[in-house]
């Protein structure tokens, strides 16, 4: 068992569920996803967070629209779809069953 | 001095450094490699790309003045390269949505034994992952047909046997692969690829193949030899089946990682605890569950028992499949068998040749009958099944056609081959009884008896089912008819009668005159030759014979007797099928109204 590799899939089982949650908190651009996770001691690579956000939004949980900025082209701004949103509740509650339990357990050992 | 250039990025206009631009260019491809299978892969890049061109930007109205390469360096670090991704979580993502897709887009999930459930060999495990079921049910009707009808234990097997463990999906890449390799060939790199493979000197392996092809060779020269060509054989069903090593990847796979003593010794050692581990925690398990299960099934009984019912009606169904299969296979390999052992026979058989076809055409004929009719359907044979289990699918039509239009080339053959003969068969000999000079005066019981020179059972000599010897130069053919008769007179009398076949009556009587069958008296005894002799020059034209003992009444004859004879209602009896060291003889005695025994019983009928 490496500690790594253990960490890195506790990671990746809670990475959509914090970016739908960035989301879900309004209409967002890729790279305030980053800042937001980032203040949150949450460090991604934007390399890995772009794909993510394709597949979601192929998967129809997300949407965008084009923004015009000030300077330059405009920018891709990304929301949830109202079946992101469903999907986003159900993980939410699994979330909260689960930290509760994995509370209840931590806490028993201790 | 670094020299500068002006590219529009994405909208944007940069002035960027040429390093700078030409490490972009790097990082970009290696993205585009990354996303290779990904969908959606042009989006991904460009927004990468666009979100780029925005640091860029950002960095321009900072006051730089171009972008320079510590500039580039430190946004690759900030979207992570490639191999950042690999120890980021979600590119194992990547995997769970391709297999998302597959399951979208109507491919079958596959059957792998489960490794890391198992008990035996994952069979259940992988079943019940399968049928998404839980595993305790499939193993619990496992149990059930073991227990009682020893049912279980087959289809267990089978399935072991035949579904590939879940363990080479991941260790299939690391497998070494079976290439020809052309590099280091002698005829077409069969062995050195054998050898790579094996991890074992080339030289090994062409001795093996040699030494029974340095035998046959030898033994050519002779009429019969005993060995099969087989690693000519196998020499070509490798050669079909394996690809050639072509590019250097293929080369590399087939000289495979270099496999050290370490890892070895960490698998044994991981497999031996992770069974005891599995054997110590069954029990407990089984235990655990079996109270779990109890207590869902009376809280959820409904459900619980349909999808119990459903799951014994797919797995009921799914081994009824794979009996099916399995007798299919069984059949399969029947007829394969029957064919190989035609062409067996056909090889040992091959050097009779000489005694029955005559010419350039019936030589030519036959040798293409041997090699396309036979010879070849069965490495056609070989090759499909090892490449179907090899799953190699490349040039399939080639060889397809290849050996299609071979077989047809064998069915030419042996039509050419039947007709030619059949006009050797047309006509008959003109045939009539030649009575043998007897000298029987006061002989009151011939003693009849067979010439024994004829069966020489050492190594030179092929017996076919008795019924054809072949001994040097000379084919032995069982084909003499003995006929008892009633004499007119009152002394023994002895008549032969030839019969050949040929393509004109001149040439069948003609066959007829050079026949030799030696028949001799003397004093009580009455020798005859128990086969026929053809050599390679007269040709077998379905020669026989036909021996006719004429017997006075109230004198008696001994004949061999053995029980394979047949009494047949013309007194005729065929003396094949002999074996000579179970013969024994019988005494008869001619009587007015037949042949009978000495305790006298009726045995022959007669005209």
């Amino acid at each position: 068992m490496n500690i790594e590799n253990t960490s890195s899939q506790m990671r990746k089982g809670i990475l959509e569920f914090c970016i739908l949650s960035v989301i879900k908190q309004g209409e967002v651009y890729p790279s305030d996803i980053i800042a937001k996770m980032k203040s949150a001691n949450l460090n991604i690579f934007e390399g890995t967070l772009y794909p993510l956000l394709t597949r979601l939004k192929n998967a129809e949980l997300l949407t965008y629209r084009w923004v015009e900025s000030n300077s330059g082209p405009p920018r891709k701004y990304f929301s949830l779809t109202d079946k992101g949103n469903d999907f986003y509740t159900e993980l939410a509650t699994t979330w909260n069953e689960l930290s509760g339990a994995v509370e209840k357990i931590t806490q028993q050992k201790i | 001095m670094k020299q500068v250039i002006n590219i529009n990025y994405h909208g944007r206009v940069i002035p960027i450094e040429i390093a700078a631009h030409d490490l972009l260019k790097g990082y970009i491809t290696s993205l585009q490699l990354h996303f290779e299978n990904e969908e959606g892969k042009e989006e991904i890049i460009n927004d990468i790309e666009g979100r780029i061109a925005e640091l860029f930007h950002e960095q321009l109205t900072k006051g730089a003045t171009c972008i320079t390469e510590a500039d580039v360096n430190a946004i690759i670090k900030s979207m992570g390269t490639p191999d950042d991704f690999e120890t980021e979580p979600l590119i194992n993502s990547t995997q769970k949505s391709e297999e998302k897709h597959n399951n979208f887009s109507g491919e079958s999930k596959r059957l792998f034994r489960d490794e890391n459930n198992k008990v035996f060999g994952g069979v259940c495990s992988g079943l019940a992952n399968y049928f998404n079921m839980d595993v305790i049910v499939v193993r619990v009707i496992f149990l059930l047909m073991f227990f009682s009808f020893g049912f279980g234990l087959i289809p267990y097997l089978i399935l072991w046997i035949a579904v590939p463990s879940s363990a080479t999906k991941s260790i299939g890449s690391v497998r070494k692969k079976l290439y020809r390799d052309t590099d280091e060939k002698m005829i077409a790199g069969v062995c050195s690829g054998l050898a790579h493979y094996f991890g074992i000197k080339v030289w090994i392996v062409r001795t093996l193949f040699l030494l029974p092809v340095l035998s046959m060779i030898f033994e050519w020269n002779h009429v019969f030899f005993n060995v099969s060509p087989s690693s000519f054989i196998i020499y070509i069903i490798f050669w079909l089946v394996m690809p050639e090593a072509k590019t250097t990847s293929e080369k590399l796979e087939m000289k495979g990682k270099k496999i050290d003593l370490d890892s070895i010794k960490q698998s044994i050692h991981e497999e031996m605890s992770d069974l005891k581990e599995r054997a110590k925690s069954l029990g407990k398990d089984a235990a655990a569950v079996a109270g779990e299960k109890t207590k869902m099934i009376a809280a959820d009984s409904g459900s619980a028992l349909q999808k119990l019912i459903s799951g014994i009606i797919k797995i009921v169904a799914f081994i009824i499949k794979a009996f099916v299969y399995t007798i299919l296979t069984i059949i399969g390999l029947a007829m394969f068998l029957m064919l190989f052992v035609i062409g067996v026979t056909s090889f040992s058989l091959f050097p009779l040749k000489d005694f029955l076809v005559s010419g350039i055409w019936q030589n030519g004929f036959a040798w293409g009958t041997l090699i396309f009719f036979i010879v070849v359907p069965i490495i056609g044979i070989l090759t499909w099944a090892i490449r179907r289990i090899g799953k190699i699918k490349r040039n399939r039509n080639v060889l397809r056609t290849t050996f299609a239009s071979l077989w047809i080339l064998g069915w030419v053959s042996l039509t050419g081959l039947i007709v030619t003969l059949g006009k050797d068969f047309k006509s008959v000999n003109n045939s009539f009884e030649e009575n043998v000079k007897m000298d029987t005066g006061n002989v009151n019981k011939l003693l009849v008896n067979f010439y024994k020179i004829r069966y020489h059972k050492n190594e030179k000599t092929i017996n076919f089912a008795d019924l054809i010897n072949a001994y040097e130069d000379t084919l032995y053919i069982d084909n003499v008819g003995l006929k008892i008769k009633q004499s007119t007179n009152d002394s023994f009398q002895v008549s032969v009668k030839k019969m050949v076949n040929g393509s004109t009556r001149f040439a069948a009587d003609t066959s007829a005159s050079i026949m030799h069958y030696n028949i001799l008296q003397k004093d009580s005894f009455l020798f005859i030759d128990k086969s026929l002799g053809i050599n390679k020059n007269e040709k077998f034209r379905n020669q026989n014979v036909v021996v006719t003992i004429y017997v006075p009444i109230g004198k008696q004859i001994q004949l061999p007797y053995s029980k394979e004879i047949v009494v047949k209602k013309n007194s005729e009896m065929k003396l094949q099928f002999w074996d000579e060291t179970k013969v024994e003889y019988r005494d008869y005695i001619m009587r007015v109204d037949g042949l009978y025994t000495l305790d006298g019983k009726a045995s022959y009928d007669w005209e």
